[in-house]
């Protein structure tokens, strides 16, 4: 089968039930993408499908044929993704581990909710975990990408 | 001086192979060797500082990466001494080597809040020294006056306006001896230490680019995983193989210490082979272990003789004595670690020699675990350091080097070992369980008199180094109950050791976790039982420790202490002093229908000087979040010998949404700098109880704290 991932068409070698997370990190090699849990509750492993921010770790790739991923190392060409500056400019990571894949959480926000008030913020970043407890940077983090990424820029 | 030429050298020779650079001037990651031009020279003054002739400067951290920000706060010591210019710097990791032995610790480890204490005056002389070397290469070269020579950004100026960059001074640097005394600059004249700096490990940490232990990637890469009784201290017995191995892609199975592993091309292939070799294990007396046992154990284990660990004046006369006598029994359960990267190590034999790159706060230990296995000498065996994912005393131990020497030695190959969340949950060195009897007496004017306290923990250094264990008191075990700031005349604290089957291990901030919330919860039960306030009567106690008095005042002042609340809402208060800083927490909580809703807290802290206060601030919001969580939830339990919880959905972590807005205030203070990892752990648990109290009249001695709060 083949799947897009980071908008290269790419053949999946492992077998159907591999979950996702184990195709990008094992197979393809980006290891950006973390395993933290293995049943979808840390948010570790997040990356999108088409839009939508999932557990990579809880979803087999056989359901995945000609589905489109996106992956931390995908998010930008350039590491330059209103949330990753944002995440800089806040100086959110400590340990770094979940960053992925809470960045990866927030720019799927961000994309549906350009405007996110704290409540939105805190139920779409409450599935990804951060035991070092960068919580309050990354709410800062959100509303500065938020807001940088809809002042007027030229399109 | 700690300088040493020998030293320097060993390391130099083992210095090939790092995994992990930053360069503050693409603030970005260089992984591998440098590129290294045929006709570079290098100036190396010492085991921290390296200059090359095409002006490179580099700056080797010697302690472990795991979020508190050593990449950037040790390069800052460094530089500032050494005038190098901060947005042109290479930062690496320290190889192995004696000189990087972490003198707060014995052993080349980052814990104990150590890293930037122990490193705050040899980092500096370090610095300082190179600095003092190129300035006299510079003399040499042109005849100007040391007087008139001035370093500044990563150059040496001459008063004609000329500019020698260190790297054209490195190889005459390089000839000089290295000075034996150094002066070291004022702290007025700090122009780096002390600023709030963005940490330079950030950017590789929101591209996915950053190189944790689980992201080691190297040529014939091998996955191993492993599986261990679910029993603590339980065996494989046998297992049948015979399915696993006819499946593609698995390459070895193999018993590992305490239970089996598996060597496959990938981790998905290798779980699925563990998953389908059935086993069967020697449960051992371990099936009989459960938390209930322990607690009961413990209860009555209170009630004994302990071991005198501290014994000021006479407690149990005063006690006897006394007008009024308050006793209180507090329980504190095991917590795990869990970090979210879950332990893993890579090895690979070859060439006579073991390499292992791993993310561990213990590069001696897991140097010395892999000579153990292997019997090479240490010196064959080479520890790179990669990023943490986290390690709060987790990655102390070495029980995730094992697996991976022990299953590298079956293949030419290098093996990645990977834990799944069970393994690491269930088999962690958790924060011990303990419980405390605690007696106070008041004179008749509600003064405390006296404070017996017994505590049953089991011991840490038992099995590690039972030396340190000194007539019966294990100092792990009772740190922060003993040193008691409180000026109470009769003091008697007791260590009762009881291990158990449950592996113990340093847990962020270890006793102080559990011993700060007794002394905080009962001296506030002492205030209300003498009718006094809990803030007015820690200040008349604390005459003897002003860092402490100074911090607890700043936060009730911050919180609004002596406020009229409204009913349901209260306001707590707690105070301790652990490794070297004093810290306090009030916090402001609503109690609603039994839900405790934590509306601030506020966190005063007193580490002395403060190298990177951006940083700093971040370790107060993680440590606080750690003990929330650990007041909030949890807890680890063990039934039939075996831990109950396996993974997040039933050992649950802090989430965003309950995480309370933190104030924190950072006081000045020019001493030298103290521990921040830890310290700001302790006092969260016992100013929320205290805060439950004030609200509801409840006195929670126990953690977590009940889901519901009512007087049943």
């Amino acid at each position: 089968m083949r799947m897009v991932i980071n908008g290269i068409d790419r053949e999946v070698r492992s077998s159907p039930d591999t979950p996702l997370l184990w195709v990008i990190r094992d197979e393809w090699g980006l290891t950006g993408t973390k395993y933290g849990c293995g049943i979808g509750v840390c948010g570790a492993c997040t990356v999108h499908l088409d839009a939508a921010p999932i557990r990579s770790c809880a979803v087999p790739i056989g359901s995945l044929a000609g589905r489109r991923v996106t992956t931390i190392e995908g998010l930008s060409p350039d590491g330059q993704h209103p949330v990753q500056k944002a995440w800089v400019a806040e100086d959110v990571p400590q340990c770094g581990y979940c960053q992925s894949g809470q960045i990866m959480s927030a720019a799927a926000l961000l994309a549906r909710r350009p405007h996110p008030t704290n409540r939105d913020i805190d139920t779409a970043m409450s599935g990804n975990l951060c035991r070092c407890g960068t919580y309050a940077r990354i709410r800062r983090a959100i509303r500065r990408a938020g807001k940088d990424a809809h002042d007027p820029q030229p399109s | 001086m700690i300088l040493n030429r020998r030293d320097f050298f060993k390391v130099v020779a083992s210095s090939a192979g790092l995994v992990l650079a930053l360069d503050t001037r693409t603030a970005g990651v260089n992984k591998g060797s440098r590129a290294k031009g045929a006709d570079v020279r290098t100036f190396a003054p010492n085991a921290w500082v390296r200059i090359g002739s095409n002006d490179e400067i580099v700056i080797i951290v010697d302690k472990s990466e795991m979020g508190q920000g050593v990449l950037t706060a040790l390069p800052m010591l460094v530089a500032e001494e050494l005038e190098a210019d901060w947005d042109r710097l290479r930062v690496e990791q320290a190889p192995t080597a004696s000189v990087y032995i972490n003198p707060a610790l014995g052993a080349e480890a980052t814990g104990g809040s150590s890293s930037v204490r122990s490193s705050y005056l040899p980092l500096r002389t370090a610095g300082a020294a190179a600095r003092l070397m190129l300035l006299e290469a510079a003399h040499r070269l042109t005849g100007v006056a040391h007087t008139r020579l001035r370093a500044e950004r990563g150059a040496v100026l001459l008063p004609d306006g000329q500019r020698f960059l260190y790297g054209a001074l490195a190889q005459a640097a390089a000839q000089l001896p290295v000075p034996r005394d150094v002066r070291l600059k004022s702290p007025r004249h700090f122009h780096i230490i002390g600023k709030p700096l963005p940490r330079l490990d950030t950017p590789e940490k929101t591209t996915g680019s950053a190189v944790f232990g689980i992201d080691v990637q190297k040529p014939g890469l091998l996955i191993g995983v492993v599986r261990r009784s679910a029993v603590l201290g339980g065996r494989l017995r046998d297992y049948d193989e015979r399915a696993a191995r006819a499946m593609a892609g698995v390459v070895r199975i193999t018993r590992v210490d305490g239970g089996l592993g598996v060597i496959a091309v990938d981790t998905w292939t290798a779980w699925k082979a563990l998953d389908a070799i059935p086993l069967r294990w020697e449960e051992g007396d371990g099936a009989r272990a459960s938390t209930r046992a322990i607690r009961e154990e413990y209860r009555q284990a209170a009630a004994t003789e302990g071991a005198i660990a501290e014994r000021r004046g006479d407690a149990r006369a005063a006690i006897l004595r006394a007008p009024r006598v308050i006793e209180a029994n507090y329980e504190i359960p095991f917590a795990a670690h869990a970090p979210l990267e879950p332990m893993n190590c890579t090895a690979h034999l070859h060439d006579g020699v073991c390499e292992i790159w791993a993310p561990t706060q213990a590069q001696t230990g897991a140097q010395e675990t892999a000579a153990h296995l292997t019997g090479l000498p240490l010196d064959r065996v080479v520890v790179h350091t990669t990023l943490l994912g986290g390690g709060f005393g987790r990655r102390l131990e070495h029980d995730f080097v094992a697996d991976a020497v022990t299953l590298a030695r079956t293949v030419p190959n290098p093996v990645k070992v990977v834990w799944s969340r069970e393994e690491d949950m269930t088999h962690d060195f958790y924060r011990p369980y303990s419980y405390h009897k605690v007696q106070g007496a008041l004179d008749p004017r509600g003064t405390p008199i006296a404070w017996r306290q017994t505590i049953v923990a089991a011991s840490l250094m038992r099995t590690r180094d039972p030396a340190a264990v000194k007539n019966g008191v294990d100092p792990t075990a009772v740190g922060g109950a003993v040193d008691m700031p409180y000026d109470i005349p009769n003091i008697e604290i007791g260590y009762v050791e009881r291990d158990t089957k449950v592996p113990v291990g340093f847990w962020r901030s270890v006793a102080d976790s559990y011993t700060a919330f007794v002394k905080e919860s009962f001296v506030d039960e002492l205030a209300h039982a003498a009718s006094r306030d809990p803030l007015v009567l820690r200040r008349d106690l604390l005459a003897s420790d002003l860092d402490q008095r100074r911090v607890l005042w700043a936060a009730a002042r911050a919180i609004g202490w002596g406020r009229r609340r409204p009913p349901g809402c209260g306001l707590g208060v707690a105070v301790h002093k652990s490794f070297g800083t004093s810290m306090a927490q009030a916090a402001s909580v609503r109690i609603r229908s039994g839900q405790l809703h934590i509306d601030r807290l506020v966190c005063v802290c007193d580490c002395g000087l403060v190298v990177n206060p951006n940083i700093a601030r971040a370790q107060i919001e993680g440590a606080i979040a750690f003990a929330l969580q650990a007041a909030l939830k949890g807890p680890i339990t063990v039934e039939d010998g075996r831990i109950q919880q396996r993974n997040f959905d039933n050992y649950q972590l802090l989430r965003i949404d309950e995480m309370p807005r933190i104030d924190i205030r950072l006081l000045k203070n020019a001493r030298a700098p103290q521990g921040l990892g830890e310290p700001a752990v302790p006092p969260v648990a016992p100013a929320l109880a205290n805060a439950i109290f004030a609200a509801s009249g409840i006195r929670v001695r126990e953690l977590p704290f009940p889901a519901v709060l009512d007087h049943a």
